[in-house]
C-alpha cells in the first residue's frame, strides 16, 4: 500500500452519498452537544463526570483503534499469519484490568483532570512536569504519525493526496471536537464503532460467500497455509533472541506495558475513564472495553483470513501484499454502497483516533501548563475558551506534523519513521513512575530523576545497537556496553540510598528549579550521581 | 527491578503514608 501499488477504491454516487452522510452526521452531533453544553471546562474536558459507563467503554477502544490497525492486522494475517496478535488478544484485557486496580483509584480519590496531578501529591512537581512534558511531546508525535499513515492508506486505497486527506480529516475532527468537546467526542466515537462493525462485518460476510465453505472452509483453508497461531507449538518461538521476528517474550512485554500505560500515563484513556460518574462506573467501563476488544479483534482477524482464503483460491495478479488485497477486494468484489461504508469506516477510525487526541492535549495543556503556569487566577470561563482554543491549536499542530512527515517521508523514506521512534523513546520513563509510586512509599522524586537518566541512556543505547545491527553489524549484544553503565549506575543508586537513608532529612528532594537545572549544567553532584 | 531495588535502601516518606498515595495506604471504597 506504502508503495501505492494497489488498486484505488472506485466510487459511486451511492458511495459518495453514505459517506456524506457520516460526514454530516458527526457534525450534527458535534453541533448538538455544544448547544447542549454547560459552560465549565469540566463540561468541555470530562462531560460533566456525567457520561455513561457503555459509552465510555466503547470510546476508549475506539481512541486506541486508529485507521492504521485496520489496514495492518489484515496485512499481517496475510502475508505471515495471526501469531503476533494471539497472545495480545489473551494477555490484554487482563493486564488491563490489573493496571486499572493498580493505578485509576488513587485518580478519583484526588478528582483529577489529568494522571498527571498524582504525581505532584505522590512525588513533587517536577516530576509531574517531567512526566507531563514527556506525554505531551510522544502524543504529539504519535498522533501526527496516525495522520500521516491514514493518509498513506488512502493514498493507496483511494488515491486521496496526503494534501487533500490531512486537512479534511483534521477540519472536520477538530470542528465537531471543539463544538462538542467531549461528549461529542465519546458519542461520535460510539457511531463511528457502529460504522466500523458494519463496514468489518459486511467485508467478511460477503468474502465468506465467495469462499468454499463460508466461514469454516475459510479458517480451513488460512490454517492449512500456514496462516494460524503455528509459531507457539515451535521451541525457538520461546527464546530470548533480538534478531528473530517473534519470539513469545517480547510479545508479551506488548501487552503488559501497553495497558499499564493506558490506564496510568495516559490522559487520553484516563480522561475517559474521569468522565464516568464513579470509579464504580470507570471499572464497567473498562471491563466493557476488555470484553468487547475480543470480538473486535477476532472480527479484524477474519477479514484477514477471509482475504487470504479469497485470493489463495481465486489468485489475482493484481494481489501482492497483504496491505493492497483488502483494497483490491472491497473495490473489485463489494457491490455499492458497500465501498462507500467502508471508505466512511476508515474515516471513522481515524477521526476517533484524533478527536480524542485533540481533546486530551488540550486537557493537558489547559490544566498542566496554562493554569499553573501562564494564567493561576483563571476563571471556569477563561478555561472553558481556552480549551477550545487549545483543542484547535493542537489539531493544528497534529495537521501541521502529519503534512512535515509525509513530505519528509518521501524524501528521506524509512529514516523519519526511525527518528519518531527515537523521539518516542523519552516514553519509558511513565509506567515506572507510577507503578513504583503506587507500589511502594520509598519511591522518590531523586529516584525517578535517576531512573529516567538510566532508562534513557539504556534505550537509546539500544536504538543504537538496533541500527547499527541494520547496516550490517549483525552479532550478540556487546555485553559490555550493556553490563558495565548498567552496574555503575546500580552501584552508585544504592550509594545515593543509603547516604539518603542516613540522612536526618531524608533523600534528596528536587525542587522545580533543582530537576531542571540538569537542562542548565548546574547539577549538584550530590543529588544527580550519574552526571 | 532496578528501582525496586534501589527503593530497599530508602527510608518511607511519612507524607505518602498519611495521605494515602500508595496501595498500602488507600482507603478502601473509592466514590
Amino acid at each position: 500500500l506504502i508503495e501505492g501499488t494497489a488498486m484505488p477504491l472506485s466510487l459511486g454516487m451511492w458511495d459518495w452519498v453514505m459517506i456524506a452522510g457520516y460526514i454530516g452526521g458527526i457534525l450534527v452531533m458535534g453541533y448538538w452537544f455544544s448547544r447542549r453544553e454547560e459552560k465549565t471546562s469540566e463540561h468541555f474536558l470530562l462531560g460533566g463526570r456525567r457520561m455513561p459507563w457503555l459509552a465510555v467503554g466503547i470510546s476508549f477502544m475506539m481512541s486506541l483503534f486508529s485507521t492504521y490497525s485496520l489496514v495492518m492486522a489484515p496485512g499481517e494475517i496475510f502475508n505471515h499469519g495471526v501469531s503476533l496478535f494471539v497472545l495480545n488478544v489473551v494477555a490484554y484485557p487482563f493486564m488491563l484490568m490489573i493496571g486499572f486496580s493498580l493505578f485509576v483509584k488513587f485518580y478519583f480519590k484526588l478528582q483529577s483532570f489529568t494522571p498527571f496531578e498524582y504525581l505532584e501529591k505522590r512525588y513533587d512537581r517536577s516530576v509531574r512536569v517531567l512526566v507531563s512534558l514527556i506525554y505531551l511531546w510522544t502524543r504529539l508525535l504519535y498522533l501526527g504519525m496516525v495522520l500521516y499513515t491514514t493518509a498513506l492508506v488512502f493514498k493507496g486505497g483511494v488515491g486521496w493526496s496526503p494534501w487533500l486527506t490531512i486537512p479534511v480529516v483534521g477540519v472536520i475532527a477538530i470542528v465537531y471536537t471543539v463544538m462538542g468537546g467531549l461528549k461529542a467526542v465519546i458519542w461520535t466515537d460510539v457511531i463511528q464503532f457502529l460504522i466500523l462493525i458494519v463496514g468489518m462485518s459486511a467485508a467478511v460476510i460477503l468474502c465468506a460467500r465467495m469462499v468454499d465453505g463460508g466461514v469454516p472452509g475459510i479458517l480451513q483453508y488460512a490454517f492449512e497455509h500456514g496462516r494460524g497461531p503455528s509459531l507457539y507449538t515451535q521451541r525457538e518461538f520461546y527464546r530470548i533472541d533480538p534478531y528473530m521476528r517473534l519470539t513469545f517474550w517480547f510479545l508479551l512485554l506488548g501487552p503488559v506495558m501497553e495497558s499499564f500505560f493506558y490506564t496510568s500515563a495516559d490522559q487520553i484513556s484516563i480522561q475517559r475513564l474521569l468522565s464516568t460518574s464513579s470509579y464504580r462506573n470507570a471499572r464497567r467501563a473498562i471491563v466493557t472495553n476488555a470484553v468487547m476488544v475480543i470480538p473486535f479483534t477476532l472480527v479484524l482477524w477474519m477479514i484477514g483470513f477471509s482475504i487470504f482464503s479469497y485470493y489463495g483460491q481465486n489468485p489475482d495478479p493484481r494481489v501482492t501484499a497483504g496491505d493492497t488485497a483488502l483494497f483490491t477486494f472491497i473495490s473489485t468484489q463489494l457491490p455499492t454502497p458497500l465501498p462507500g461504508i467502508f471508505f466512511a469506516a476508515m474515516l471513522a477510525a481515524a477521526m476517533s483516533t484524533l478527536d480524542s487526541g485533540m481533546n486530551s492535549l488540550a486537557a493537558v495543556y489547559v490544566k498542566e501548563f496554562y493554569v499553573p503556569v501562564f494564567n493561576k487566577s483563571a476563571t471556569e470561563a477563561n478555561q472553558l475558551a481556552f480549551s477550545r482554543w487549545a483543542t484547535v491549536i493542537v489539531g493544528l499542530v497534529f495537521m501541521a506534523l502529519g503534512l512535515v512527515i509525509a513530505v519528509s517521508a518521501e524524501a528521506l523514506r524509512q529514516s523519519v519513521v526511525e527518528a519518531v521512534t527515537i523521539f518516542s523513546a523519552l516514553l519509558v520513563v511513565m509506567v515506572p513512575t507510577y507503578l513504583l509510586g503506587v507500589t511502594t512509599r520509598r519511591a522518590t522524586s531523586g529516584l525517578i530523576w535517576r531512573l529516567s537518566f538510566l532508562s534513557w541512556g539504556l534505550n537509546f543505547g539500544a536504538i543504537h545497537w538496533y541500527t547499527a545491527s541494520r547496516t550490517g553489524l549483525h552479532g550478540p549484544i556487546p555485553s559490555i556496553a550493556v553490563v558495565q553503565p548498567l552496574a555503575v549506575a546500580v552501584a552508585r543508586c544504592c550509594r545515593w540510598a543509603m547516604r539518603s537513608a542516613s540522612r536526618s532529612g531524608g533523600p534528596c528532594r528536587m525542587s522545580p528549579a533543582g530537576g531542571l537545572s540538569v537542562f542548565s549544567g548546574r547539577a549538584s553532584s550530590d543529588c544527580w550521581p550519574f552526571l | 527491578v532496578i528501582g525496586y531495588v534501589a527503593t530497599l535502601f530508602l527510608p518511607e516518606q511519612e507524607k505518602v503514608k498519611t495521605n494515602g498515595l500508595t496501595l498500602h495506604d488507600v482507603d478502601g471504597e473509592i466514590g
